[in-house]
């Protein structure tokens, strides 16, 4: 199996340099030349400096504007470009500069030094594609440095990250730890391939006719540049000529499990995804999630490995795929059930779909239950004078069976049509109905219909929502079966939720903070029984600790996570008298976030152990 | 009443001047003939064998193997060497003053100093004496050392400005500037004592640049 993995770095060992040849980059390219007809200072010591602004000489002093300087190969021009001294003491400073030569320009901030030896505060430099560079793909790249010096025609870049670009877009990242050109050669030295989650680290790598290989492959998962995250390693890796990366014998390791990945194919140049997934449950399951199987048609698998507290040990996997706005999806789950859908065009709504499920049933009896379906489904919407209909046509055929039933297969057809709208009173009040009816002819010749109108308004200020809506349900059975009685119901539904927004704090803050606070009420009323069949309660909230340590991902950008957090909830529905209560106490640590959960189920009093991991 | 004053002085002139070495006064002039001095119908004065005239009333004295003047009018001379009271000096074959404009041709090659610079050359100049300012043509300098199409010198601003492919040294050697179109330009301001301040080109402040250009187009 070929996966490909998100981002990752590849960092190749200290001792290993990479040189990249920039064929073409020697004296074969003719220099760019500075302007002509600018005015002309020679000084002792920097050299000729053409200033197309003119020039002043005070004292020891001289100031350029729209300064250049030929510096073997090197055009650097300078908005403004002071000189003091000549001779040995001559030095030159300025607030900025661009560098030139053919094929390669650079931009640079707080120059200054001796003619010979300029240091830079910030470089970005700028390769076009017209070099062909050894061990990395054809292509213009984009260098950004954290300082710089041009030594003796050789530029020098310090704690670089280096893009490859198309289209001017950036298609796969490195760092390295410097960068020099010189006579026609790049050479890199402690290359990483950057992502923002992986670091992969090669013992040792070659570089050989555009084929770059490494072995002996281990890496680290996680946001935080500072490392020590998630394990996981790999016998080899091979640049493909696509520019992906083919990993060999991958594996990951935790706590001190090893879950083979199989040979794992990264694209650069998809979106970063995050291949692992820690599924709380009963027990505890890991796996692996998403893992990306194409970059193009967004193709993925999902994996999720043993429920190790489970007697029932098992796997969960499903497969993916999208390609433009069809969607492919095989699953298989514990209760062995697969499905396929397959939909195009979402506005349209256009959906076939297949399950296949069977497996124990709630009641852990032996009997399983078997549908076939398939179902197609065409959808749209308009929207003329804030008022928005979607109405909706579905046509479905099923079968069912079930082992303990006499009837082993009993297929059935049936339609669907429903119509709704929503009309926007300002941002507070939306008024919104709803018109569903379905038609189902099954395979004894009976047939039912069911059709459902609901009304609703709802209400959204700030962090209060509200809604009250009306609902009618008619059920008719032509022939009526024993699964489809004759019915109807009138029900009145109200729910209110209060969930304020509360901003994440400053970068930097330290202290305790009250967050994501959850008030929430449902009620649900039988209008014909005058009985309330549901009266929800739901309050949750967040007490998080920051402890102002701000951490830096692989690409610099800052962010902040709580140091640990205890996230209190509890929920109850007053008329069958269950609910659940209970909190998930949150450890946040170098990469990774661990999450130990205890909830009570009531009114049984059955403790719930959970525990999970996810990054931070 | 007009005729009688001219009249009385060309009376007062031959009776002062008929012996050589004796001092030619005449309105603003003074006049010091090495030779003979004539007195023209016109009024002008003739020095055949040259003299020392100084023009006290606009700083500036001309020592010439011949000069001719008229006074408040013109003044001609041959081999020429001009002193004015800002220290500029000029050696020229000779030399065209119309007073009432102020204006000097001087025909080339001729050689220029004053306080801050020496041994210029130049093909010619245009001096406007009262104003202070000499506007020369190909022009080279060795002290300090340039070149340019056209140099203006002036002495009021203790500047030079440089027009035209020019090129300078610093007097120690270690700059060189240069511009190499027909309207690259420079100044190099002496008023500060030490080092001067050199200006090229866009740095010039542009009231500056545009009085030099219209007295160089002036001068043409």
């Amino acid at each position: 199996m070929q996966v490909q993995l998100p981002w990752f770095v590849v960092k190749i060992a200290r001792a290993t340099c990479l040189t990249l040849a920039l064929a073409g980059f020697g004296s074969a390219i003719a220099a760019p030349s500075c302007p002509g007809d600018a005015d002309v200072l020679t000084v002792e010591g920097i050299g000729t400096v053409y200033a197309s602004g003119g020039y002043e000489i005070s004292d020891a002093v001289s100031t350029f504007n729209e300064a250049c300087i030929e510096r073997d190969g090197w055009l650097i021009r300078f908005p403004l470009l002071t000189v003091t001294g000549t001779g040995d003491a001559a030095t030159l400073s300025a607030e900025s500069a661009s560098l030139e030569t053919d094929g390669a320009t650079a931009q640079v901030a707080r120059v200054n030094g001796t003619a010979d030896r300029l240091k830079f505060g910030a470089v970005t430099l700028r390769l076009s594609d017209q070099y062909a560079v050894t061990g990395l793909p054809r292509g213009a790249y984009l260098a950004s440095a954290a300082s710089g010096a041009l030594i003796d025609a050789r530029l020098r870049l310090e704690v670089l990250t280096l893009d490859r670009l198309h289209d001017a877009r950036p298609l796969e990242r490195y760092a390295a730890a410097s960068l020099e050109l010189s006579r026609g050669s790049a050479t890199l030295t402690a290359l990483r391939f950057l992502t923002s989650s992986f670091a992969v680290s090669a013992a040792t790598g070659s570089s050989v006719d555009a084929e770059l290989r490494v072995a002996g492959v281990t890496g680290i998962v996680g946001r935080n540049a500072s490392g020590s995250e998630l394990t996981f390693s790999a016998s080899g890796a091979l640049r493909l000529p696509s520019g992906a990366f083919q990993l060999y014998g991958a594996s990951v390791a935790l706590f001190g499990i090893s879950l083979p990945l199989g040979n794992v194919v990264y694209d650069p140049t998809c979106p970063p995804e995050l291949p692992l997934v820690f599924s709380p449950g009963v027990g505890l399951t890991i796996g692996v999630d998403n893992l990306r199987l194409s970059c193009d048609g967004d193709a993925r698998v999902t994996l999720i490995g043993h429920d190790l507290f489970s007697a029932s040990k098992g796997f969960t996997g499903f497969l993916t795929a999208r390609q433009g706005t069809a969607t492919l999806f095989i699953g298989q789950r514990r209760q062995e059930t697969a499905k396929i859908d397959l939909s195009s065009l979402p506005e349209l709504g256009f959906g076939a779909q297949f399950i296949l499920d069977s497996g124990l049933n709630l009641e852990q009896t032996l009997e399983t239950e078997r549908f076939l379906e398939l179902r197609g489904q065409v959808s749209t919407a308009f929207e003329n004078f804030g008022v928005r209909l979607t109405p909706r046509l579905e046509l479905g055929a099923s079968a069912q069976s079930r082992s303990s039933s006499p009837d082993a297969l009993l297929p059935f057809a049936r339609g669907n049509f429903g119509l709704s709208s929503g009309w926007g009173l300002g941002a507070l009040l939306r008024l919104s109905t709803a018109l569903t009816s379905s038609y189902t002819v099954y395979g004894d010749g009976s047939s039912a219909a069911n059709g459902t109108a609901r009304l609703g308004l709802g209400l959204e200020l700030g962090g209060l929502s509200a809604g009250v809506a009306l609902r009618y349900q008619q059920q008719f059975a032509i022939a009526p079966i024993a699964r489809h009685n004759l019915s109807d119901l009138t029900r009145l539904d109200a729910n209110l939720r209060f969930a304020p927004r509360i901003d994440a704090p400053a970068l930097g803050y330290a202290g305790l903070r009250l967050e994501q606070p959850v008030f929430a009420v449902s009620l649900e009323y039988d209008l014909r029984t005058s009985v309330f069949v549901k009266q929800y309660v739901e309050i949750s909230a967040r007490a998080a600790w920051y402890d102002g340590v701000i951490l830096t991902d692989h690409f610099g950008n800052a962010f902040q996570t709580p140091a640990f957090a205890l996230t209190l909830r509890g929920n109850y529905d007053f008329v069958p008298q269950t609910g659940e209560i209970g909190g998930v106490f949150a450890l946040y640590g170098q990469a990774l976030v661990y999450n130990f959960g205890v909830f009570i189920a009531l009114p049984s009093n059955t403790p719930r152990f959970s525990f999970s991991l996810g990054l931070r | 009443m007009a005729f009688m004053n001219r009249l009385l002085t060309v009376l007062s002139s031959i009776m002062l001047t008929s012996t050589a070495g004796l001092a030619l006064i005449q309105a603003g002039f003074v006049a010091q003939p090495y030779g003979d001095s004539v007195v023209n119908a016109d009024s002008s004065v003739t020095l055949p064998q040259g003299g020392v005239l100084r023009d006290n009333k606009r700083g500036y004295s001309i020592d010439a193997s011949f000069i001719q003047y008229l006074d408040n009018d013109y003044l001609k001379a041959t081999n020429a060497k001009i002193k004015n009271n800002s220290g500029q000096s000029i050696n020229s074959k000779s030399v065209h003053y119309d007073i009432k404009t102020d204006r000097m041709v001087i025909a080339g090659p001729l050689e220029f100093s004053d306080a801050n610079v020496s041994g210029v050359r130049a093909s010619r100049a245009v001096a406007m004496l009262q104003a202070q300012k000499t506007v020369a043509f190909n022009v080279t300098a060795s002290n300090p050392v340039f070149k340019a199409n056209t140099v203006v010198f002036d002495g009021a601003r203790k500047e030079v400005f440089l027009y035209g492919n020019y090129e300078f040294n610093s007097k120690d050697g270690k700059q060189k500037g240069s511009g190499g179109t027909a309207t690259s330009s420079a100044v190099i301001n002496f008023a500060v004592s030490g080092s001067p301040k050199i200006l090229s080109s866009k740095a010039i402040p542009a009231g500056v640049l545009s009085a030099y250009l219209a007295l160089i187009a002036q001068s043409k």
